[in-house]
């Protein structure tokens, strides 16, 4: 029993380990630098998305509008790059992700609603409005010779992308493991009304949570048109869910309280290397995304079977909310 | 020392809801270095009152003066920075976080958001060693058993300095072990100088522990009186306004052939080689200390947890259970302990709860009929005096007790041979206690074989035919009426000798 919690414990790790080697043994060459950086690159617009989800998830939450406000973001990016020049029409798209992670805040937080379902409807909205300010159509760069630049490889290795993505996962261990408001994080998530009556501003957590992944998928969104030099209202349209899986397969619960920035980085390069290997072995999309569903329901029912504590057969006890109101007549 | 000092006074507090006085120019006042009881029947204020002291409501009038100086709170963010720190009866702790970090829950050490972690586990560790609690402070929470966790959420109400403690129903979770523990706590804080108010239903550790006690009925202040000068009886009277001459009044009944019959049972790790029958108007008490393995015991004959070892049988006959909708069918229904987690389903009304196991029966081709689930919860509410009597208020609503009661009725719908009751008035107040112990007494005279899981001792004593005592996963010999005693049965439940 020690040694299968150790396993799942680590078990980001076990699965990323058995990805890359039955990877490496089914694609040749996969192991090589330039697929390495394939796949590094490919994994950090998930990555860079996950890490506002990780936060948002371990609070409690859900933003299920991430695909669209990445969409939204790289169009508008893109859009105003003739009257501002490139760098600042970038930093407008991103804040343009944290207005809409803010309109998402506001509105779980003031109306009391759930996220769920809230974001299911922005999600439908911030995507038509990136339909609406393009007419539907995709928009191009004013320079094509800065989107070579941002795509460039560093250390054979790195791109901006995948060398941002990595730096901003360091910073998120940090921030959930070594600071307060990151503790506080793990409390709202976990038992909202114990956080409230210790005086932890709830609300507040879960607005600038909602804002901070609403701004990480701005940053992805621009990066994406930055170096396809292109906005377009279609992009990231199935985003949304692999990075939810990428989330999850770290060990993220989806009701929040629990989850860690390495456990992420472990769940998107998972997910990046299945979908280079599968792409490179020329698997059709559609069959990747079945193998990656597969994986998760798999990770989803051996969570579960190993949560529930041997011999007892019932969870740790939960604090529970009082029910009777004060005043109750006997 | 500010012991002349009021530390709470709180004048002529009334405290309306819409069409509802729950608070009617109550006065009360704690002084700091002492214990003081407040008790009451459920509804008569006590929660109010508290909710009124912590900020969470602002009473329609009256004053409250903290040290003297007169204050007014709009929140709980308020109370607790005069210093009034509340430890609530239902357990208010994050799961996921660890021992330390739930003591400094909003008020973590640091510098600039940066989380010192090695001095406040020093810390932690300095508080759960002078309260002489045995929690490591790394743990994750969630992972404590719940008196493990009342005494965190002790801790952590003691770690804030506070000038004013309020303690609710803290013993409800703990056995007679633990509550003498935390009376050791209680009283080196009293003597550190903090106001202790401490809301019980028990009479009994009320005496023991408080040196002043106020009783509440009915939203009025009755009486403020020194403990000296008060009897359990009189305190009582006080609280339920009449004499109460037996707390635990026992309902004859004639005994008859054994129904349950359990022999040397064991889930392999919680309880071994645990024997003893249940017979027919026979309430079989099963006590011990919290972690004895009575609860397990109970949820493997219910067929929750796994049988290894041993034999229940049922009127003579080897069950097989492998799943509570097994022992359903069998004939044995079980009322468990966490009533609000297991035992009710909170959004739906009293009639669908009660009618909820034997739906099957009162269908036809799928629809259920609506007057005959109408007619049995009318019948239940009428007889176990439900209030309010409204089979279609929803369960949630009511009070401990009567949700308790519904839950009794919803069981014996499904006409049971056995019920096992797993500390039936844990949490409820004296006057519904006296009621539930009078169903339960009704049930054994028709022939009903009751097995009773308490912590109480004086319940158990008061309520049982006989009693099995466990410690350690072993169970006693049955002791009969005329063995028990106090004495006897905690010997039995904590010396290693004497078992």
């Amino acid at each position: 029993m020690r040694y299968l919690a150790l396993a799942l414990q680590y078990r980001v790790g076990i699965i990323l380990g058995l990805t890359l080697l039955i990877s490496a043994l089914v694609v040749p060459g996969f192991l090589g630098l330039t697929t390495l950086n394939l796949g590094l690159d490919r994994a950090s617009t998930i990555g860079i998305i996950a890490i506002g989800l990780t936060v948002l998830l371990i609070a409690g939450q859900i933003d299920l509008s991430v695909g669209s406000v990445f969409a939204l973001s790289g169009v508008v990016s893109i859009i105003l790059q003739p009257q501002l020049g490139i760098l600042p029409a970038a930093v407008v798209g991103i804040l343009a992700g944290m207005l809409a992670g803010a309109v998402n805040g506001l509105l779980v937080v003031g109306l009391k609603v759930n996220s769920l379902v809230l974001t299911l409807a922005t999600m439908l909205i911030f995507r038509s409005i990136a339909h609406w300010i393009t007419d539907s159509q995709p928009v191009s760069g004013i320079d094509i010779m800065f989107s070579l630049k941002v795509s460039q490889t560093y250390l054979e290795i790195f791109s901006i992308r995948s060398a941002l993505f990595l730096a901003a996962i360091v910073l998120l261990h940090v921030w959930l493991t070594r600071t307060i408001p990151g503790r506080n994080v793990f409390a709202v998530g976990s038992n909202a009304v114990a956080a409230k009556e210790s005086g932890i501003a709830s609300g507040r957590i879960i607005f600038l949570s909602f804002m901070f992944a609403g701004g990480m998928a701005g940053v992805a969104g621009v990066l994406q048109s930055l170096v396809t030099n292109t906005g377009s209202p279609v992009f990231g349209s199935e985003l949304t869910v692999m990075v939810i899986a990428a989330v999850v397969v770290g060990g993220t619960r989806l009701e929040g309280g629990r989850g860690s920035a390495l456990g992420t980085l472990g769940g998107v390069l998972t997910i990046g290397a299945l979908t280079v290997a599968m792409e490179f072995q020329s698997v059709p999309a559609y069959i990747q995304q079945v193998v990656s569903g597969c994986i998760l329901i798999l990770l989803v029912v051996l969570d579960r079977t190993v949560h529930i504590r041997p011999g007892t057969g019932r969870e740790p006890a939960r604090a529970v909310q009082p029910i009777t109101q004060g005043g109750g007549s006997a | 020392m500010t012991e002349a000092h009021c530390a709470l006074d709180m004048r002529g507090i009334t405290k309306t809801f819409p069409g509802v006085k729950a608070l009617s120019n109550v006065n009360f006042k704690v002084k700091f270095g002492t214990v003081h009881a407040v008790v009451g029947e459920n509804g008569a204020g006590k929660s109010t009152l508290m909710k009124v002291l912590n900020g969470t409501y602002a009473p329609t009038s009256g004053t409250i003066h903290i040290a003297d100086k007169e204050v007014r709170m709009r929140r709980p963010a308020d109370a607790q920075a005069l210093g009034i720190r509340m430890v609530h009866q239902e357990i208010n702790l994050v799961p996921d976080l660890s021992v330390a970090e739930n003591v400094f829950l909003g008020r973590m050490p640091g510098r600039m958001g940066y989380l010192h972690r090695s001095e406040m586990i020093a810390r932690t560790t300095a508080i759960l060693e002078e309260l002489g609690a045995v929690v490591k402070p790394r743990e994750r929470l969630g992972d404590l058993s719940i008196s493990q966790q009342q005494l965190v959420e002790i801790a952590k109400a003691y770690a804030a300095n506070p000038r004013i403690i309020v303690l609710d129903e803290p013993t409800s979770s703990l056995s007679d072990h633990e509550t003498a523990a935390l009376f050791r706590i209680l009283r080196k804080m009293r003597d550190d100088g903090i106001a202790i108010i401490y809301i019980s239903h028990r009479v009994k550790e009320v005496l023991q522990i408080a040196d002043e006690v106020t009783v509440l009925r009915d939203g009025a202040m009755i009486e403020t009186r020194p403990i000296s000068g008060i009897t359990s009886a009189e305190m009582i009277r006080l609280m339920v306004g009449r004499d109460v001459s037996n707390v635990f009044p026992k309902t004859p009944a004639t005994v008859g052939e054994p129904v349950l019959k359990v022999e040397n049972i064991s889930d392999g790790v919680h309880f071994r080689d645990v024997s003893f029958e249940v017979r027919a108007g026979e309430i079989l008490g099963l006590t011990g200390l919290v972690g004895a393995g009575r609860t397990e015991v109970a949820q493997t004959i219910f067929g929750l947890s796994k049988l290894v070892e041993g034999k229940v049988s049922l009127n003579g006959r080897t069950l097989s259970i492998a799943t509570p909708a097994d022992a359903v069918r069998a004939g044995i229904a079980y009322v468990p302990e966490d009533r609000k987690g297991d035992g009710i389903i909170p959004e739906m009304t009293i009639r669908e709860n009660i009618s909820l196991p034997i739906l099957r029966k009162l269908s036809r081709i799928g629809r259920i009929s609506g007057s005959a689930d109408r007619a049995l919860a009318g019948k239940y509410v009428k007889q176990f005096a439900i209030s309010p009597p409204d089979g279609e208020r929803r369960i949630n609503l009511l009070s401990g007790g009567n949700q308790q009661k519904a839950v009794i009725a919803k069981w014996l719908a499904a006409k049971p041979s056995v019920l096992i009751l797993d500390e039936p008035t844990r949490g409820v107040d004296v006057g519904a206690k006296a009621e539930i112990h009078n169903i339960i007494g009704r049930l054994v005279g028709e022939g009903m074989a009751v097995l009773m899981i308490s912590s109480e001792l004086p319940e158990v004593m008061g309520v049982c035919d006989r009693v099995v005592v466990m410690r350690d996963g072993r169970a006693s010999a049955p002791l009969s009426r005329e063995e028990l005693s106090e004495e006897k049965i905690m010997t039995l439940a904590t010396d290693e000798e004497a078992a």
